[in-house]
């Protein structure tokens, strides 16, 4: 198992040098130049050369994408913000915990809510609640967060005035932006629950164990559940790593000092350091995510253990085989 | 005699269903299912609303009116009017124009790529299907949303590059679809026939292999369109889409998000039609689903 983890983790180091080059071949494509923005109208050649060549942009496109690649694996410098001149790990590495506080805080209320909703959908199907989380759930991913957001801040923060309406200063407002978030999950973690365990509780196994006398209860929690869960955390898994990278906006409306945020300034600002990083730091908390999703159905589905296992089994017979 | 006639009926429907075929098989499942029904209805009343936009609305989309200035929603005015006093109901008319189309350009575009760069991997394989499978694995793994709005970042504002830009994210999940059915079909013997007959392997892929293909891609794209729909509105609102003047669902939402403490309408009535549009598309999806992949439902 250690085994296969490792070789996981060593897969990703392509991936993510290929997501490097992308991310810095469009941010090099993007029209405009940063060093004509930061300088203002007012520069003479020699300026212009002197402010491209201290930003790295004297270079060429291979220049500086080997330069940038290479500072990366030597020294995890990703650069500095051309606005600001901090250097972008810092500003990630103290924006990244709000983000990911938020993101966690809102699976695990969805996970919560969602999981049971979705299983009293199953068995009791076709009945009045059935019907209520299905088309609560269908209806609520029909709305974007970007809706969503700003009716609750109306709502709740302007209306009612029991929440702060921006920043993050207390706990309450943590509130919005993570109900926000979680109602979209909520909605994909109850159809996942939901299709998952009808499935489930058709296999001959889920009918032995009634057969003996068990109760439908346990018989769901000991039998159905762990493999009805599977596919949910699949879902659950990409929607993280989604939350990490794709809370931009909700982030954006309750001006919380997150990633997303961080992100948008890079854009707005052509701050491209700023751009690259980010997008770097989020494919590498979704690439993790799906290692941490495949050792988690081992843990949840020994089965698929056994079948780790085995194909390696086999593989080393096989070199074996060649080798004699 | 009652018997044998019964017996002769059930004979004729069998006939007659093996008669309609597998495409009336689908189509028969499709239409039985009411919240797929739900889906199209809700679709086909938007799409001719939005398509004869000129017939429906009383108001140029762009008609200023500084008297008229946040009129609540009334007999003249069905939706209201915004900050310019501009029609409501005629921006949302004319803006779904916008949306929609712009969102079904950007999965034409992602799907004729995918399907060609998928085809292409799972057709021919080896060192080919190896190196395009790491790219897309690559553009997978940045999130969606970020690979939009930095490419729209790159591409610029207007509707043919938002487009682009949101072709661009879908395009390695219809390669993906695409490489994985290709992959599953080529094995069977009329692929292996129509090539000893000496098909060309353009003709094997586009005759006997992409048609068989095509029911996990429809779905894909049905499903899809909203997710675009979605996604553009998105980066309208982060300013990175269609921009203001020209009417477009996400950016009327996000030019109105400032009165929204005042006049809610200018908010809700966009959300609305995305909301719409999402759920007739999700519904009409999974229905689609349902009907090509029975076994699925129960």
């Amino acid at each position: 198992m250690i085994k296969y983890i490792i070789k996981r983790l060593l897969l990703l180091i392509p991936v993510l040098l290929g997501v490097l080059i992308i991310v810095f071949t469009i941010t090099y494509l993007t029209p405009g130049d940063p060093v004509v923005s930061l300088l203002g109208s007012s520069y003479t050649p020699e300026t212009y050369a002197a402010k491209a060549a201290e930003m790295g942009l004297d270079k060429g496109y291979f220049g500086q994408l080997g330069t940038y690649i290479f500072n990366i694996f030597t020294k995890f410098d990703f650069g500095k913000s051309y606005m600001t001149n901090n250097p972008v790990v810092e500003s990630l590495m103290a924006r990244a915990p709000v983000t990911a506080k938020i993101a966690m805080i809102t699976v695990v209320i969805a996970l919560c809510v969602g999981i049971p909703c979705g299983i009293i959908a199953a068995i009791k199907q076709y009945s009045i609640l059935d019907y209520g989380f299905t088309s609560f759930a269908l209806l609520s991913s029909a709305i974007p967060s970007f809706v969503l957001a700003p009716v609750f801040l109306v709502i709740f923060g302007v209306k009612l005035k029991w929440l702060p309406l921006s920043g993050l200063t207390s706990f309450k407002s943590y509130i919005l932006p993570i109900l926000v978030s979680a109602i979209g999950g909520f909605a994909l973690i109850t159809r996942m629950t939901r299709n998952s365990m009808l499935e489930t509780i058709r296999q001959d196994y889920i009918r032995t164990a009634r057969a003996k006398g068990m109760r439908m209860n346990a018989v769901i929690r000991k039998h159905a559940l762990k493999n009805a869960l599977i596919p949910v955390i699949t879902v659950t898994g990409s929607w993280f790593a989604m939350l990490m990278g794709g809370s931009l906006i909700v982030e954006m409306i309750f001006t919380i000092p997150g990633l997303g945020t961080y992100l948008y300034s890079g854009i707005s600002n052509r701050d491209y350091p700023i751009i690259n990083g980010s997008v770097f730091l989020t494919s590498s908390i979704v690439c993790i995510m799906s290692i941490v999703v495949d050792i988690l159905y081992t843990v949840v589905d020994p089965r698929i253990k056994t079948q780790f296992v085995k194909k390696k089994k086999t593989k080393v017979k096989k070199t074996e085989g060649e080798n004699a | 005699m009652t018997r044998s006639k019964k017996k002769q009926k059930d004979l004729e429907s069998a006939l007659m269903t093996r008669k309609t075929g597998r495409m009336g098989d689908i189509v028969a499942r499709f239409f039985r299912n009411k919240l797929g029904m739900l889906g199209l209805t809700i679709i086909v009343v938007l799409l001719i609303l939005v398509i004869l936009a000129p017939l429906f609305t009383k108001y140029p989309y762009y008609e200023q009116s500084f008297k008229d200035r946040f009129v609540a929603p009334c007999w003249e005015h069905p939706l209201g009017t915004d900050n310019f006093g501009r029609d409501l109901w005629s921006r949302m008319l004319y803006g779904g124009r916008i949306s929609l189309l712009v969102s079904v350009c950007a999965l034409l575009m992602s799907n004729i790529v995918g399907i060609i760069i998928g085809a292409i991997c799972g057709y021919f394989g080896g060192i080919v299907d190896n190196v395009i499978s790491r790219v897309l694995d690559v553009l997978m793994s940045i999130p969606g949303m970020l690979l939009a709005i930095a490419a729209a970042a790159a591409l610029g504002t207007g509707p043919v590059k938002t487009a682009i830009a949101i072709a661009i994210t879908g395009m390695p999940f219809g390669a993906r679809i695409m490489r994985s059915s290709v992959l599953s079909i080529k094995g069977n013997e009329f692929v292996e026939a129509a090539r000893a007959t000496g098909s060309s392997q353009l003709r094997v892929i586009l005759k006997h292999i992409l048609p068989n293909t095509l029911a996990p891609i429809i779905v894909n794209a049905t499903m899809n369109i909203g997710s675009n729909i979605m996604a553009i509105s998105g980066l309208s609102f982060v300013g990175l889409g269609v921009q203001a003047p020209t009417p477009e669902w996400g950016s009327i939402l996000s030019a109105g998000r400032e009165f929204l403490r005042d006049f809610p309408p200018i908010v809700i009535f966009p959300a609305v039609f995305i909301g719409l549009t999402l759920f007739g598309f999700n519904i009409l999806g999974d229905a689609l689903r349902d009907a090509l992949d029975p076994r699925l439902k129960d």
